[in-house]
């Protein structure tokens, strides 16, 4: 018989995937700050390699509210630049909780719910985008129209929409690789 | 680098965590929206002197100098005549500075909150289960994930397959799943014993929980979320 309901076992289990998650990010970002060019198309890698996380975490846990919770905590953590990180993460987290009660946690709803969370890597780069609108309010009052302008356009906002399009990207191949890592390696070791 | 997700010492005055978190979230609402250097100074002398309080000296040194340069560099752009494109470049690093604060608050909240703290004060506002124990597993976790990432990566050392750009331009798959692998069973494994610990220690329990350290709110706490409040209303004004 299947418990519909969090069990205490199943929410530690929570708590350290999403250490996880979160220490796989921290690992990802350090290493690859130093190459700018790698680093803006850091929700691609994340989203390919945060997959297999992601797809086993919901395999464990395949309960109403497991995904809210990875959302939750993770948005915590990847909120250290603004507050709004979190509650993006976490609308992020709902979404891919409707598409995976509708599936009924089948492999193919783990995809198509990691392909909408996989954004959830965008959230730190989203917060470069509320400081620019302040930002550009003071450079008026600082240095005018003109030049705050000119700041407008070096900073193209396109870029955002591209990112985004790359992390549906990632999460499509890195849902890819967690179902058939699972295959391959976890449903024959007994853990998934 | 896992470490600094930690407790690392006692405060000279103590805050309620409840407060750290309110100053956090005015605090990421106020720096983003107004980047004027005045304003900026101000929420960055509060949360310096919050970090001293709570003893990370090294941090909010280190703090203290990345502030300074930036400071430095904001000079020279308004004062020094540059070629266009640099003063572009480097204008740019006024939107980092306006994120300092942020980070800082965010240091405080983590560095000198204990796991308990945070727990009684999330118990004391009725927050679900479903959020304190993962929260608090996670706090827990962080180094021994570090552990585990460095044994994953001496086996691997062991049999000649070390994460060097080599290997990385080559075989990048290869390399993913010889650590993503036993990573994941790892955890699982981790997690299965670490739940059947805590449940003999009663965590899950349909009673409530007790707690030995006591959170509450002081005069200090009023004294902050005044000036938390009075600094955000300030950022409201501004246009």
């Amino acid at each position: 018989m299947k418990d519909k309901k969090l069990q205490t076992k199943d929410l530690i289990m929570a708590g350290v995937f999403a250490v996880l998650y979160v220490a796989l990010i921290c690992i990802l970002a350090s290493l690859t700050g130093m190459l700018i060019p790698v680093y803006l198309v850091l929700p691609l890698i994340a989203g390919v390699i945060l997959g297999p996380v992601y797809t086993l975490y919901l395999s464990k846990v395949p309960k109403m509210g497991a995904v809210l919770i990875l959302s939750v905590l993770a948005g915590f953590v990847m909120s250290a630049s603004s507050i709004m990180v979190l509650v993006y993460v976490v609308a992020l987290g709902i979404i891919a909780q409707v598409i995976l009660s509708k599936t009924n946690y089948s492999e193919q709803g783990i995809r198509w719910s990691y392909i909408v969370f996989a954004c959830a890597t965008e959230g730190p780069f989203l917060s470069l985008f509320f400081a620019r609108e302040g930002f550009l309010n003071t450079c008026v009052q600082y240095y005018g129209q003109e030049y705050a302008d000119k700041i407008d356009a070096a900073t193209p906002m396109w870029f955002l929409l591209v990112q985004i399009g790359l992390a549906l990207i990632g999460g499509y191949i890195g849902g890819r690789i967690g179902v058939a890592m699972n295959a391959k390696h976890f449903k024959k070791a007994g853990i998934a | 680098m896992f470490n600094e997700f930690s407790f690392q010492g006692e405060a000279f005055f103590k805050i309620d965590p409840r407060t750290k978190l309110l100053i956090f979230i005015l605090c990421s609402f106020d720096a983003l929206r107004e980047s004027r250097t005045v304003y900026q100074s101000m929420l960055f002398i509060v949360m310096f002197a919050l970090l001293i309080n709570g003893r990370q000296f090294a941090y909010a040194m280190k703090m203290l100098v990345v502030y300074g340069v930036m400071c430095g560099i904001d000079l020279l752009v308004l004062y020094v005549a540059l070629p266009e494109g640099v003063k572009l470049l480097l204008v740019g690093i006024r939107v980092f500075r306006m994120f300092l604060p942020v980070l800082m608050a965010f240091a405080l909240m983590i560095k000198t909150t204990k796991v308990s703290e945070f727990l009684a004060a999330f118990e004391k506002m009725h927050f679900p289960e479903e959020i304190t124990i993962p929260f608090s597993v996670m706090f827990r976790f962080f180094p021994t994930i570090g552990e585990e990432w460095d044994n994953i990566r001496n086996a691997m050392r062991f049999r000649g397959f070390d994460w060097n750009l080599k290997n990385l331009l080559t075989r990048p798959g290869l390399l993913f799943e010889c650590t993503i692998v036993p990573l994941l069973s790892n955890t699982v494994v981790i997690a299965d014993e670490l739940s059947a610990a805590s449940l003999c220690r009663g965590l899950g329990a349909k009673t409530g929980r007790s707690s030995m350290c006591e959170v509450r709110m002081g005069i200090l706490d009023v004294a902050l979320i005044g000036i938390s409040l009075y600094l955000t209303i300030v950022s409201f004004s501004a246009y």
